[in-house]
């Protein structure tokens, strides 16, 4: 019985609720969640939805503008746009997620352990993190990519490594900031174990920005991948990728300028919708700025 | 809520010593860079059943660090308590481990601290964080807190439909009924009050003093409460120990303190007071201020800025001396009467 009213409990103030009624009164991060929804659907459903396959070739109906059989016009070698486009998403999005996921559990806890531990480990940990935030992360990534070879996975790689500073950066100074509030003292002197200080009072306070550093970072992340791609170190043709195919278009940007328009385009609408909803998601998570 | 009180009384059942807290010989200090703070020195106190003592001082005199030591949450570093023992209901506080310390923080004693903007999780609704006491002191199951947590909301003068609310969406008075509620959720023995009024509008002090007074005698539950305000010391405390550079330099009931105090330092404090009934041309504040902690004077601490400065005072170790059974003083003025 009390099990069941505890449910009914939970679900009553479960703040997540509230986080996403407060989080859907922004107007603008609606509109980048239906873009993301929209990119994730093409991404799952490529197959699909795509009207030809993203490597047929049509030598005859190559570097057509966009018509009624190709929405996206043909690229040099006659394969349809719009469909690359679409498969383009998967690489992009798969890329974006999993170099940010690879980079924050890496940055989350080695911060983490900085900013707890503090002292000599901190210095040790944040100082080698600074030799490699000195880098630039593109540079790194090239470097990295070079070394490890082209392909997906190694691309991922790249592209993580060279953000883990920043997170790790960002997760110290949020846990460190809530290291030192009054009501960590307070529930340390209910009796709280430093476990659950930890895990209930100092990372639900300090997770709002990482979340937002986060959806950012996925945005890079992408851009960083079509960086990559463009200068032909991250994925190899025929798999499409926005950025590989922006890189191709360039050589057409006169003639066919639509070529590089619409991976462009792309790459903005996903790099935009992640923005916004970062940026949303920064609003709703902090009770204060209720109604 | 009768097995609580029944299991208390059977844990501190077979002590019969009257004291529900006793300090002896607490030293601690801080290291920092310029060298070592001496923040509490050699203080001894006792808190008796039920009663409620207040520690009076200035910004600085050790009065939180004592209330802190006292639950052991000094951070160490820099902080470290170098000596003495802190019997609890029988038992010494400084040699129980981890674990057994986490027990009796919250439930046996708990603190309520300053400032009550931030002594509240802002992500955490106020229910939530009074119940949360409870649970983690497994005494209740999840639902039964939640209702003890409506009670205690309700005790404290909150209507308990805002067990769902956050902290924001309270004035400072409220949160620091939560922040009440949450001290006294599990009717612990002893209730730290580390200047729980200083944040709080006039008006609502004196609400929320009377409330936490009230509270007390109904629970039976002795308090420290740390203050700079002597007029809440004498609306609501039976004892006072005042405090000064880490030293408790008088201390005696409200009466010993209010009508026959013997400092130097305590008749300064009082006389830096506006009083209505004596037509004082101007207050008159004590010169100079607190020695450096890291740096105290050899004998008497208040030395520098008495007016009855002696040459030993400087020179000599300061002997307690005791008038009656309650009232002492640390000052050598009175030590050649004996």
């Amino acid at each position: 019985m009390s099990r069941i009213r505890f449910i009914e409990a939970t679900r009553h103030n479960s703040s997540w609720f509230e986080v996403i009624q407060r989080f859907s009164r922004n107007k603008l991060s609606v509109i980048g969640t239906f873009i993301l929804l929209v990119l994730i659907f093409a991404a799952v459903f490529a197959p699909l939805i795509a009207p030809y396959p993203y490597d047929q070739q049509d030598l005859s109906r190559a570097k057509e503008y966009p018509s009624k059989d190709h929405w996206f016009g043909t690229d040099n070698c006659g394969r349809d746009i719009f469909s690359r486009c679409i498969y383009g998403a998967r690489i992009s999005l798969q890329v974006g997620v999993f170099a940010v996921a690879m980079a924050i559990t890496v940055g989350g806890i080695l911060g983490a352990i900085s900013a707890f531990y503090g002292g000599i480990v901190d210095d040790l940990i944040m100082r080698f993190l600074d030799v490699v935030y000195a880098v630039p992360a593109v540079l790194l990534g090239i470097a990295i990519a070079a070394t490890l070879g082209a392909g997906l996975r190694n691309l991922m790689i790249a592209i993580s490594v060279g953000n883990i500073p920043s997170y790790a950066r960002v997760v110290r100074a949020s846990v460190l900031t809530v290291k030192e509030n009054e009501y960590i003292e307070a529930s340390r002197s209910i009796g709280a174990s430093d476990l659950r200080i930890i895990f209930k009072h100092i990372i639900p306070n300090a997770l709002a920005p990482i979340i937002v550093q986060a959806t950012l970072g996925v945005a890079i992340a992408i851009l960083s991948c079509a960086t990559l791609s463009f200068l032909g170190l991250g994925i190899q043709p025929p798999i499409p990728e926005w950025g590989s195919m922006l890189s191709t278009a360039r050589n057409y940007i006169r003639q066919l300028p639509y070529m590089s328009i619409f991976p462009g385009a792309c790459i903005m609408l996903a790099v935009f919708a992640l923005n916004v909803i970062g940026d949303g998601i920064r609003d709703a998570i902090d009770p204060r700025l209720k109604d | 809520m009768l097995s609580i009180q029944d299991s208390k009384i059977k844990r501190g059942g077979l002590v019969l010593n009257k004291n529900i807290l006793e300090i002896k010989d607490l030293v601690i200090q801080y290291k920092t860079r310029k060298g070592i703070v001496k923040a509490v020195n050699n203080i001894n106190l006792s808190i008796e059943k039920g009663e409620t003592t207040g520690i009076v001082g200035e910004t600085g005199a050790g009065k939180t660090t004592t209330a802190l030591g006292i639950l052991r949450l000094i951070s160490d570093p820099p902080g470290k308590i170098i000596n003495g023992e802190i019997i609890f209901d029988g038992k010494n506080l400084l040699e129980l481990s981890a674990s057994e310390m986490r027990k009796i923080r919250g439930d046996r004693i708990s603190m309520i601290f300053q400032d009550p903007m931030t002594a509240l999780n802002p992500i955490m609704t106020v229910g939530e964080q009074i119940a949360e006491v409870i649970r983690l002191h497994g005494k209740l199951t999840v639902h039964e807190s939640m209702l003890k947590a409506h009670e205690m909301l309700e005790l404290v003068g909150i209507s308990k439909d805002r067990y769902y609310e956050y902290p924001h969406q309270f004035s400072g008075g409220m949160k620091q009924r939560v922040v009440i509620a949450i001290a006294l959720a599990c009717h612990p023995s002893l209730i730290i009050a580390d200047e729980p009024t200083t944040a709080l509008d006039v008006t609502i002090q004196a609400q929320v003093l009377e409330m936490m007074a009230k509270l007390k005698n109904d629970l039976n539950t002795s308090m420290i409460l740390i203050t700079h305000d002597l007029g809440i010391v004498a609306e609501i405390c039976e004892k006072v120990v005042i405090m000064y550079a880490g030293e408790i330099i008088e201390a005696g009931t409200v009466e010993d303190i209010f009508d026959r105090s013997k400092h130097p330092y305590t008749k300064g404090l009082f006389d830096s007071l506006p009083d209505l009934d004596e037509d004082k041309v101007r207050l008159r504040p004590i010169p100079g201020a607190m020695p450096d902690p890291t740096n105290l004077p050899n004998g008497c601490n208040f030395a520098p800025r008495c007016p009855f400065k002696m040459p030993r005072c400087e020179v000599k170790e300061i002997p307690t001396i005791h008038f009656s059974d309650t009232h002492f003083i640390k000052c050598l003025l009175f030590a050649n009467k004996d």
